[in-house]
């Protein structure tokens, strides 16, 4: 019995991975009906669901973190005297 | 020699926001990217004599800068190779694949609010930072510079499925980092 329910219920592990894999691309065959059912009946992947669509949300935001701390003359600076090293 | 001299520092001074911008894109830290676009410039100056003057000097400059971060990323995950050796997988499923007791997925309060508040993106950097650096950069080309999976796994030289398996393993992680350091400090 439990290897019939094995092969069409997901574990949580596939499911988890289920859902990042549908951010992006379409899931094949019964993948998706498998997890449909899979979330109706878990409450840990619902919420991973949840929580996992909220920290692509920030990591988008977290991109403005990233741009603002450069300095282009200083960069800039020390580039030139390097070439003038060179040269 | 005067002449390139002076031209070169014109290209430096040109060029160089742009070329460090979309270095960026694929490399999120600073100091890595800093010295990929200056080595590109020291590139050039030694390929100077070779350059068709009738060409485009923005196009020449941002071929050699994406051979170097090619390089440069390439190298990274021969060294990231060898690091990785606990599947985080592991750590969160049994054998039969269902969520340990310790960690199962919490309630979390989420409020949208969250989503500008200083504190939280703070551990979130901190938790990022924690990723062994493969995955960290598979998931922000992804997701915060929104690049397509087939364009990072050129990049990055890596099959579809090892992406997915990185993306899985990243987000599992940072999901699980965030609840265990944010939660304990509300």
């Amino acid at each position: 019995m439990r290897k019939v329910m094995n092969t069409i219920m997901l574990s949580c592990r596939q499911a988890t991975e289920m859902i990042e894999k549908k951010r992006h691309c379409r899931l094949v065959g019964m993948q998706g009906v498998q997890l449909k059912m899979h979330l109706a009946m878990c409450k840990y992947c619902r919420r991973y669901n949840k929580q996992t669509h909220l920290i692509d949300r920030l990591l988008k935001r977290h991109r403005q973190f990233n741009s603002s701390t450069f300095d282009k003359s200083v960069l800039e600076e020390r580039i030139i005297a390097d070439l003038e090293c060179k040269l | 020699m005067i002449a390139d001299q002076k031209e070169m520092t014109e290209w430096v001074k040109i060029y160089t926001k742009e070329l460090y911008a979309f270095t960026q894109t694929r490399i999120a830290d600073v100091q890595s990217a800093e010295d990929i676009v200056q080595n590109t410039f020291l590139a050039a100056l030694e390929s100077y004599p070779r350059f068709e003057r009738k060409s485009n000097p923005r196009t020449w400059l941002f071929a050699i800068l994406k051979n170097k971060i090619a390089d440069f990323l390439r190298q990274k995950y021969k060294d990231a190779e060898m690091k990785v050796s606990i599947d985080p997988l592991d750590i969160c499923f049994d054998e039969d694949g269902s969520w340990r007791e310790c960690h199962r997925p919490k309630k979390w309060h989420i409020d949208e609010k969250l989503l500008d508040d200083a504190a939280f993106l703070q551990v979130l950097k901190n938790c990022f930072s924690h990723l062994p650096s493969k995955w960290s950069s598979a998931v922000q080309l992804k997701y915060v510079y929104e690049h397509s999976s087939k364009e990072i796994c050129n990049d990055l030289q890596i099959t579809l499925a090892n992406f997915w398996q990185m993306i899985h393993r990243a987000k599992v992680m940072l999901r699980f980092c965030l609840e265990s350091n944010w939660l304990k400090s509300t």
